[in-house]
């Protein structure tokens, strides 16, 4: 029998950024907060030290700071048809664990989405009309749209102190900025990063070919900053150890460098770490949740009473968390009906390797997470699909992350995989390669989805959330466009050798990809094609806001951060302004 | 058949040294850069005529200066690092009364051959003078550690385990006189110094007390000072 502790206004359950975000603002406001965290504590000083913080083989190659697969895994397989079995190794996508969550391992690429992103369905069909859609695709618009998220996003890009060159603002084209963005109401707090050699060559055969070249908005410093919460964070030295690893210079903005500090400091909070959070408790009626049952470290479980659950627990342990709480009707792709677990969606990404003679030098080990130069001409709605048969894009990015040895070793097509030959490939090659990383999006089906398994179960005992998914034909047909379009910047970019690798399916766990999972929890205005409303409430619990891209009906072609941030500050301000002083649905459904 | 085979041998024998030498070339291209070690160890020794002092006056043949700490100890430091700082010195970047008019009269060639010589020099210990446990421990946690509250990462995080540095762009700090490394953090924290790549240094030395920058200073002068001519890692 669980035991009952006092209760609290506010439990969030997962401390990562958004957890971290959400659990600030409401202890801000004078709300008794708990925090409950599965994983560990751990901070830049004393945890994240140089030289071991860039042991590529625990952390890269071990996935050190990933979700226990021994503990929690999720099942996959690619079609209904099969029998999903439990992922035993993080590969394809790397879900983070202990306090900071996935905020601590990632890359800083900080890109909004547009303005056609929040209202896809609608702005597809005015462009093209109503049947150029492959009607097997369930997209669908946000019910929130880019102008009334602007202010979010000013804000989540000045918590994290990201650096870049407006494109577009208040309307007007900038020059030497992304001109395809959607307006931003003042200039990012800080400076673009410093290209790599790679990034100048694309930038000069972009031009050339009469792209939009820019340099990658970034979450890793240019310089010393403070942000608004009074942080002060360090310039970043280009180790090229930032994805898969934490930072150890306070320049990455994490949740450990922009706001858990302060969060801590405020007397409302508490954390509670090695709190495994089981379920989601309602009350009688369904209608309304009562608190979160946890288990502690030894297996000890509590009942923490609240009046408001907030679930931030990266997006697919969302849709898991739903699921094991019964909140909301599970999705059914037989029939097409329920939405938890629908429009589960991915990424579609490709990639260019140029490779050039020993003249050459790239230097890839002197690199950022997120220090690409990229265009985006081919991504999101940019340009007229109308020919082409599919819809969405990608940007295409010159972009190295890192230089690390046992990850990076690009050689041309044709080389063994193995032996002699292969050792004097990546040899000559390691130094004098370039590569685009083609970042497309991923449209929702009917077919792909996320439900619990019926075999295999957690440490707890609960059932692992099964995935099923394989990349949409649309997708396919739109990365092999994108590749096309990027083999010929790479030939453009004076290279002896392009090779182009778009995503084909079937898709595999075992090849990484992105951590950018989406949907399956998704917001939208009507109740029986999404699990929230647009401030992220639940439509069957009023006080149970999910906030993670669980939310996104679909995915754009831009990595999910920024968006995330700008959605949790565009809901905690709801919830402040509206939900606190009336408790109840915010729309009525 | 006796003939072919030695054919052969030679034929192999030629292509590998073919092959070295292509390599080696191959590897050395940066070296254009490379100063010429015996003319630096001349102006090390006698200045030049048109005005450039002799450096050993002050910093000695082996580098290790003349144990007041008032000049830096420079061996065990890349030839890239001593010929930015020459540089930096001569264009204003970084300043200093003496070392300034000394870069300013240096010829190109001249600060690629000095850098070459004190780059390759074994210097000799020093002893530290004492310093008190708790600083020692205070050094010991903020070049190996950090500090959290601060925002300053370890020293050591940048500047090598061991304060060995990371060649060729960060210094060495293991064996300098606690005395110079005092003294440019205060030039860091003041805003007198800014010659680093963003304002790294500066936005370290501001957060740090001038108990910390003392400890930091001990911590590092009792370390074993690097050895260019017998530290093979060396580039």
């Amino acid at each position: 029998m669980a035991q009952k502790l006092k209760s609290v206004d506010v439990v969030v359950v997962g401390v990562g950024f958004m957890g971290a975000i959400m659990a600030k603002e409401l202890a801000a406001a004078g709300l008794t907060v708990v925090g409950l965290e599965r994983g560990k504590k751990r901070w830049t000083v004393p945890e994240f030290q140089s030289p071991e913080i860039h042991d590529e083989l625990k952390y890269s190659i071990r996935k050190g700071m990933m979700q226990d697969v021994t503990r929690e895994a999720m099942t996959f397989r690619n079609n209904s048809r099969q029998e999903a079995l439990p992922i035993r190794q993080w590969e394809a996508f790397l879900p983070g664990s202990d306090l900071g969550g996935s905020g601590v391992h990632w890359n800083g690429q900080t890109f909004r989405f547009t303005e056609a992103d929040f209202v896809w369905r609608t702005r597809i069909e005015e462009r093209y009309g109503k049947d150029f859609v492959d009607p097997t695709l369930t997209i669908q618009d946000w019910g929130v749209t880019y102008d009334e998220l602007e202010p979010y996003f000013d804000k989540f890009e000045h918590l994290l102190g990201t650096g870049g060159k407006a494109g577009n603002l208040n309307g007007k084209i900038q020059p030497g900025g992304n001109p395809f963005e959607s307006w931003r109401s003042r200039e990012y707090p800080n400076p673009p990063m410093k290209e790599q050699y790679g990034g100048v060559l694309f930038r000069k055969a972009a031009t050339e070919m009469g792209y939009h070249p820019f340099v990658q908005p970034s979450s890793n410093m240019t310089r010393p900053y403070t942000n608004p919460e009074g942080l002060q964070l360090n310039a970043c030295n280009y180790c090229g150890f930032c994805e898969r690893y934490a930072c150890e210079h306070f320049a990455k903005a994490t949740p450990q460098t922009v706001i858990l500090p302060v969060l801590l400091k405020n007397p409302h909070f508490e954390l509670r770490t090695e709190a495994q959070v089981l379920r989601v408790n309602l009350d009688s009626h369904k209608k309304r949740a009562t608190g979160v049952t946890y288990a502690d470290a030894t297996g000890r479980e509590f009942e923490q009473p609240a009046d408001l659950v907030i679930i931030t627990t990266y997006a697919w342990n969302n849709v898991r968390m739903m699921l094991l709480s019964g909140i909301g009707k599970p999705y059914d792709p037989k029939t097409g009906e329920g939405v938890i677990g629908r429009n589960y969606a991915y990424q579609t990404t490709g990639d260019v390797y140029v490779f050039y003679d020993e003249s050459v030098n790239i230097n890839p080990f002197m690199a950022a997470g997120a220090s690409g130069t990229l265009i985006d001409d081919f991504n999101d709605d940019n340009f007229d699909h109308g020919p082409h048969g599919f819809i969405g894009g990608s940007y295409i990015m010159s972009a190295l992350t890192n230089g690390r040895p046992i990850e990076f070793h690009p050689t041309p097509p044709g080389t063994p995989d193995w032996g002699k030959e292969w050792k004097a490939a990546i040899r000559r090659h390691y130094n004098h390669t370039a590569h685009m990383l083609l970042h497309g999006s991923s449209m929702p089906t009917r077919t792909n989805y996320l439900d619990l398994d019926p075999t295999y179960r957690d440490a707890w005992g609960l059932p692992l959330l099964r995935m099923t998914f394989d990349f949409p034909e649309n997708d396919v047909k739109m990365t092999q466009f994108c590749v096309d379009h990027a083999v010929e910047i790479g030939k453009r970019m004076g290279a002896k050798a392009v090779a182009g690798y778009p995503r084909k399916p079937p898709f595999t766990t075992q090849k990484y990809q992105t951590t950018h999972n989406t949907g399956g929890v998704v917001m939208g205005s009507d109740p029986n094609t999404s699990a929230l409303n647009r401030y992220l409430q639940s439509w069957d619990a009023h006080n149970v806001f999910v906030v993670g891209a669980s939310a996104y009906p679909q995915n754009p072609g831009y990595n999910p951060t920024d968006t995330l941030g700008a959605l949790a500050y565009w809901s905690v301000d709801a919830i402040k302004k509206q939900y606190l002083k009336k408790p109840g649905p915010m729309v009525s459904a | 058949m006796k003939l072919n085979r030695w054919m052969l041998i030679l034929t192999v024998a030629l292509s590998t040294a073919g092959f070295l030498l292509t390599r080696s070339f191959a590897a050395e291209s940066p070296k254009a850069l490379r100063g010429d070690p015996l003319r630096g160890g001349e102006i090390v020794a006698r200045g030049t005529d048109y005005g450039v002092v002799a450096c050993a006056r002050c910093h000695a043949f082996d580098g290790t200066a003349d144990g007041s700490s008032a000049f830096p100890k420079l061996s065990g430091i890349s030839s890239y690092y001593l010929a930015k700082q020459l540089r930096d010195f001569a264009s204003g970047l970084r300043t200093d009364a003496i070392m300034s008019a000394i870069a300013r009269k240096m010829k190109a060639e001249d600060i690629a051959d000095v850098s070459e010589y004190y780059s390759g020099v074994s210097g000799t210990p020093t002893p530290a003078p004492p310093a008190a446990q708790h600083l020692l421990a205070l050094g010991a946690r903020l070049a190996t550690v950090g500090d959290d509250e601060k925002k300053v990462q370890a020293c050591e995080g940048c500047h090598g385990a061991a304060g060995r540095g990371e060649d060729p762009a960060i210094p060495s700090l293991a064996g300098q006189y606690a005395g110079y490394i005092g003294f440019q953090m205060r030039m860091w924290k003041m805003g007198y110094r800014k010659n680093d790549a963003n304002q790294q240094m500066a936005n370290i030395a501001r957060r740090l007390s001038p108990q910390d920058i003392e400890a930091i200073g001990a911590y590092f002068e009792r370390l074993p000072r690097k050895d260019s001519a017998k530290d093979k890692r060396r580039p």
